[in-house]
């Protein structure tokens, strides 16, 4: 057994996980950011749009009548 | 005494006496002098009846007690819907209507056996602030059991198109002190509101909402008997309402009084009492019996549903 070496590699496998731990998860972070954000924007653009013309429900913001049949049966 | 106090000892009065129909305070004669209507009789002219030859007195809250009063009989007050009927229509207020409807007009809700009227066209904002333009009626006109926002609302019968979809109510209570018997439809459909901001039979209604006041003469245009008047013989009523199945109490109801021939009859529910001058809403009309008409005030709708007035602004 090489008693050096063993220690040499677990030395550099504990600074790799040091580092994997202190980079690693703010990659993903990032990534998470951008693709959810990017994933997210029809959605925030569309509750926007929503926000801005007033809320859900139907669309009309004015009142506009209709001249439809309405007493076919 | 403050309304909060006169409403609490006038819901008191009914609650505990179940012959009792009606009761409010005359604030207009003077003393103010306590009104209290009765299907019990004969009425004694004292704050008792006879039932079945004894005489029961009529519990009063002490608030109440140092009133003058009035007593009189009166019939039992109902709900004003109406049996679903498949005869040819009586009146303008039972034809079927293209786009855009005016109100006034019939309405049944999808797979119900009654009719009532869709009354006032209102605007409201949602709590999005979105706004929407439908039929104002009540609940029990609107509403059937298990009610789900959506429920689709008919010209009868409901094999034709719906003209609206139930959006919001306001439920009435056996067990609570009602205020308000009402409910709206978003009359929005593929892209057009169906509905008019006309009232068969008056045309466009006043801009803005006004309270009852006693004396103030009122119209309205009802499915069952058209365009009518009365007058207000009281506001700040506590009335026991019959539901077919359950009874329930309102405190500060406004009275309304015929003219000449009803006012209302079943099928008027739904209706809106408009005062007579400016054409402006006060009252949404829920019931009725002998010469008397009941309606909520409208200000409660207001506040319950977000109306704004006017209603195509």
């Amino acid at each position: 057994m090489d008693t050096k070496n063993d220690t040499r590699n677990a030395a550099a496998a504990a600074k790799m996980k040091a580092a994997c731990q202190l980079t690693k998860p703010q990659a993903d972070f990032m990534s998470c950011i951008l693709s959810a954000a990017f994933a997210a924007m029809p959605a925030f653009l569309a509750g926007l749009m929503n926000c801005l013309g007033g809320g859900d429900g139907p669309a009309g913001d004015d009142y506009a009548p209709g001249d439809r049949a309405r007493c076919s049966s | 005494m403050n309304t909060a106090i006169q409403n609490i000892a006038l819901f008191r009065l009914v609650a505990d006496n179940p012959d009792l129909t009606a009761a409010w305070i005359d604030h207009e004669s003077n003393p103010p002098t306590l009104q209290v209507l009765t299907t019990a009789g004969p009425v004694l002219g004292k704050l008792a009846v006879r039932v079945h030859n004894e005489v029961i007195p009529l519990l009063v809250s002490p608030q109440l007690q140092d009133l003058p009063y009035h007593i009189e009989r009166s019939d039992p007050l109902h709900d004003l819907r109406a049996p679903l009927a498949f005869g040819a229509p009586l009146n303008a207020n039972q034809e079927c209507q293209n786009e855009p409807i005016q109100l006034g007009t019939q309405l049944q809700p999808a797979e119900a056996n009654w009719v009532g009227t869709a009354g006032l066209p209102v605007k409201w904002i949602d709590p999005n602030r979105k706004p929407h333009w439908g039929i104002l009626s009540n609940w029990h006109v609107m509403c059937t059991a298990n009610a789900k926002k959506g429920h689709p609302q008919h010209q009868p019968t409901d094999l034709r198109p719906a003209i609206a979809h139930l959006s919001d109510w306001n439920s009435v209570s056996e067990l609570a002190n009602n205020y308000l018997d009402a409910a709206v439809a978003d009359a929005w459909l593929d892209g057009f509101h169906t509905i008019s901001p006309e009232i068969i039979g008056i045309g466009p209604y006043g801009n803005h909402p006004i309270d009852a006041i006693v004396g103030l003469e009122v119209t309205k245009s009802g499915r069952t008997t058209g365009v009518t008047h009365a007058r207000c013989s009281a506001v700040g009523a506590t009335v026991r309402i019959g539901y077919g199945d359950f009874t329930a109490l309102f405190s500060d109801q406004d009275v309304f009084t015929h003219s000449a021939g009803p006012f209302s009859a079943p099928g008027d529910s739904g209706s809106g009492i408009l005062g007579h001058s400016c054409l402006c809403p006060c009252a949404l009309l829920f019931a009725g019996g002998g010469d008397l008409t009941i309606g909520c005030p409208i200000r409660y709708a207001t506040q319950r549903f977000n109306l704004v007035f006017p209603f195509n602004l």
